[in-house]
């Protein structure tokens, strides 16, 4: 299938980014990257999202289930630039209800992070719908350790915290902008897609897009 | 020469018939002597380090003890700087052509080792052998002034190359390179560099970057260029870092079997044929630092098992700032070659006490291979990759970027070199201290406590690692230990409260070389105070012949945040005494060959300044212990002593000291 349905989509892809949450002034440059929250933190919020589905499934390494990916969202979150500085102790675990959110960037600067919300394979494929589980950044933590109990514990933990899921509002609105669902022939063809949204919404992470747009080997 | 001294028959041939002899019935007096000649000049005992290499500019130095070869003393000869030449190339080709231009009259004395050490070039000598790293000379005393190597003669390098001379290693090897960017699908990125004129050079070694967390794979030009333009193959690919280091480690393994796989289409086809997939060395940033090593074991215990290489194709792996998430069973280097580069002014691999996941230097303590760190004071995190941006570094006196990766480059080079290609003088680099041999072009002010250890499957003598035999009084060795220094402890290296503030409780403060139960490194530890002190290790029964041996090799650091290394508030020095059955000694100022650095003034976790525990390893050659006069008898040497305090070195310190051994090379 095509990336790209049409011109307009495109079009309203580049739109999604301006009219979204007003952007953040990159922060201030950090001695050393803001440790995680200890507990859990609401992200701002949800600049896009759009059903795909996938020809070819693939293997999240972002469970520790490592479960196959058929379909999901592909969503654009805003959160606070400062915790998507990106660093290699341990980082906060983007999680969406249940499910941890596959980060395609980090949205350094920009706050804009690209990422995947795999339907959940281990509960029979479910869709999740985004208004009735809050989106939060959890503890610090490795994804790939990440199974159903730890992640439950995390969503309770949200709860506790009183983290709302996103309202009816914004949600439509994100709808609006992701636009029609998409099907990808494999993860790769998605991972090309999510290139060009990092390059509209987080444009200072070019490397990292640019680095995913490389021509492919025939 | 790095060879032990002898007298050897040397079989003259050809041009000289008066000279000649049959084989097999050598004369008495057809004898060289194949000893160490060139070197450097050292401001104390034992007044002459002998050395396998130089860097280009260096100056030369030979020397020759007249109360060790009395054959010289009061003799008139001329000294030789000939290219090197293989024994077999003597024995046809005696006559000594010296690459100066002409030899050097010389005076010997018969006082000591000063008064024969002459300068033989100012920095002349050419070290450009090209894609070999370096050239080779070999040293000749000619005494008898006949222009050849002759009985009675001394040389250093008959047998193998007397001293390298080598270019820096920082410096761009002569190869153009090329680089392409391809993919071959999610998580297949590559950036590929190569020597451009690849077409001619058969198979070339294989060296695969693995970045970090929050890094790029195009952000490694000046590693792929770098060792590129020395004749091997760089890739550095994307590497799924954010779910953790085991899928880092799994892009490691996939990438590298990627490239292999398709080395038919890569670039046009340019590298088909020329990887040679025997040579494979694993380079890891950050997340990455742990993603090699992991992948690495991975590899070995067989829960990966690649479709184009196997796990002795896997030459080295080199760690740069690594994290450490994994247990030490996943995440250890085994037997493999083993390098550890990081900052100690990382302040996202920060090393704090108080960060299960921020212990780079486990790697090092779970390696039983051939083994090196390199911890570079003033260095920060994300200067190890040439993206520029947030340095992630912090604490006093930083370092600028470049300098910091003419560290990562000056050490990876003669890593590669070493490993891959067995290159006697690149050892040179890793195995000598810091500040006797490092590469010139980096800054003087740049501090680099180092480490290194021979592999476990080398043999070694060893008198102490403190592994086993608890009680202070005793050696893992099973030889006594009497000592006067204070507050001797021996224990796990780990500081225990998560900071570094220093109290008596724990005792090894500083000490992050412990991640996990299963690490289990353990040292001495101790101080003294303004008078002299001592600690000595008897050398067990069987074990007192050191004569096949050539170095006594330890590590030492100075301990953080205590009162005695605050009020020093430097380098630390002591002394090192050999002493033989019949109580003849020698004493070695290890002031000599470098310093145990003062800790990196950093603030934070705890009170006050200072981080880390600095490990500096020192390999004092057993034959400099025989100098001037002073002989002890290397066949019988009944104790090892470490001598602390102002007549011996700093007034004052708190060290720990550890893995004391004795080795061959």
């Amino acid at each position: 299938m095509q990336l790209f349905k049409s011109l307009a989509a495109l079009v309203l892809l580049v739109a999604g980014a301006a009219l979204a949450v007003t952007a953040f002034d990159p922060p201030a440059r950090h001695v050393s990257p803001p440790a995680p929250p200890e507990r859990t933190k609401a992200v701002l919020d949800l600049v896009s999202a759009q059903r795909f589905s996938l020809a070819q499934p693939y293997e999240s390494a972002w469970r520790a289930e490592r479960p196959q990916v058929r379909s999901g969202w592909l969503v654009v979150i805003a959160a606070d630039p400062a915790d998507c500085v990106p660093r290699n102790e341990l980082e906060s675990v983007l999680q969406w209800g249940a499910q941890t959110l596959e980060r395609i960037n980090s949205g350094t600067d920009s706050g804009r992070i690209v990422a995947v919300l795999a339907d959940d394979a281990l509960a029979g494929e479910a869709q999740l719908d985004l208004g009735a589980q809050p989106c939060f950044h959890g503890p610090a933590g490795l994804p790939e350790r990440m199974d159903a109990a730890e992640l439950a514990t995390r969503l309770a933990l949200a709860r506790e915290d009183g983290l709302e899921p996103f309202a009816a509002r914004t949600v439509g609105a994100a709808l609006a902008r992701g636009g029609a669902a998409l099907e990808f022939r494999d993860r790769d063809e998605l991972q090309l897609f999510a290139a060009q949204l990092i390059l509209a919404h987080s444009p200072t992470e070019g490397d990292l897009a640019r680095g995913m747009l490389v021509p492919r080997l025939k | 020469m790095g060879t032990l001294e002898r007298s050897t028959l040397f079989l003259l041939l050809s041009i000289q018939p008066a000279l000649a002899l049959q084989v097999g019935t050598p004369h008495p007096s057809a004898i060289v002597n194949e000893h160490d000649l060139a070197g450097r000049a050292l401001a104390g005992f034992p007044h002459f380090e002998f050395t396998l290499a130089l860097q280009q500019s260096e100056l030369l130095f030979a020397a020759i003890d007249p109360t060790l070869y009395t054959d010289v003393a009061g003799a008139q000869a001329r000294i030789w700087v000939v290219a090197d030449r293989s024994l077999a190339q003597w024995q046809l080709n005696p006559l000594l052509i010296d690459a100066r231009g002409s030899p050097q009259p010389v005076n010997f004395s018969a006082l000591d080792i000063q008064h024969n050490t002459f300068v033989l070039d100012f920095g002349t000598l050419s070290g450009d052998g090209g894609l070999a790293y370096g050239l080779g000379y070999d040293i000749v005393i000619d005494l008898d002034q006949d222009g050849t190597l002759s009985p009675g003669d001394h040389i250093d390098g008959l047998n193998d190359t007397g001293i390298w001379v080598v270019p820096d290693p920082t410096t761009a090897g002569p190869l153009a390179v090329t680089e392409v960017i391809y993919s071959g699908g999610t998580w297949f990125g590559q950036d590929l560099y190569y020597p451009t004129n690849i077409a001619g050079m058969g198979q070339l070694p294989i060296v695969i970057v693995s970045h970090g967390n929050g890094h790029n794979y195009t952000w490694y030009d000046h590693i792929g260029f770098h060792l590129a333009s020395w004749g091997y193959i760089v890739m550095s690919h994307t590497n799924d870092t954010m779910p953790g280091p085991e899928t880092a480690s799994t892009t490691t393994l996939t990438n590298t079997d990627y490239l292999l796989a398709n080395q038919a289409t890569i670039a046009g086809g340019a590298i088909n044929g020329h990887l040679d997939s025997h040579k494979i060395s694993f380079v890891g940033h950050s997340r990455g630092g742990e993603g090699v090593v992991r992948a690495y074991n991975r590899v070995k215990t067989g829960h990966f098992v690649p479709t184009q290489y196997n796990v002795a194709d896997i030459k080295f792996v080199s760690s740069i700032a690594p994290i450490s998430f994994l247990t030490s069973t996943a995440a250890t280097p085994t037997g493999v070659n083993f390098q550890l580069i990081y900052g100690a002014s990382d302040s996202d691999v920060t090393g704090s006490p108080g960060s299960n996941d921020s212990k780079p230097f486990c790697f090092y303590e779970r390696s039983t291979g051939n083994k090196q760190v390199i911890y570079i004071q003033g260095a920060g995190h994300a200067n190890f990759h040439n993206n520029g941006g947030n340095c992630w570094c912090t604490g006093p006196n930083l370092i600028p970027a470049v300098e910091q990766r003419k560290v990562l480059l000056g050490y990876l080079l003669p890593l590669v070199k070493h490993h891959i290609q067995g290159h006697v003088a690149a050892r040179d680099f890793l195995t000598r201290s810091y500040e006797s041999f490092r590469p010139l072009s980096v800054a003087s002010n740049v501090i680099v406590a180092k480490e290194w250890r021979n592999s476990d499957s080398l043999p070694a003598f060893v008198l102490d690692d403190y592994q086993t035999q608890t009680a202070l009084n005793l050696a893992s060795s099973g030889g006594a230990v009497t000592t006067n220094v204070a507050n001797l402890v021996e224990g796990r290296m780990e500081d225990r409260d998560g900071s570094f503030d220093f109290n008596s409780s724990v005792p090894h403060n500083g000490m992050t070389n412990a991640s996990d139960t299963g690490d289990q490194p353990r040292c001495a530890v101790f101080d003294w105070s303004g008078v002299d002190a001592f600690y000595e290790l008897a050398v067990v029964s069987g074990q007192e012949d050191f004569r096949d041996d050539v170095w006594l090799s330890f590590r030492a650091a100075q301990g953080t945040r205590h009162v005695e290394t605050n009020t020093l508030n430097a380098p630390l020095t002591f002394s090192v005494t050999l002493r033989d059955r019949n109580g003849v000694s020698s004493t070695i100022p290890l002031s000599s060959f470098g310093r145990v650095t003062r800790t990196y003034p950093r603030t934070g976790s705890g009170v006050g300044a200072g981080w880390a525990n600095e490990w500096c390893s020192f390999r004092l050659r057993l034959s400099d212990f025989r100098r001037n006069g002073f002989f002890p008898d290397l066949s019988q040497i009944v104790a090892v002593r470490f001598e602390f305090g102002p007549s011996f070195g700093s007034t004052r310190g708190r060290i720990g000291i550890d893995d004391i051994e004795i080795v061959k090379q």
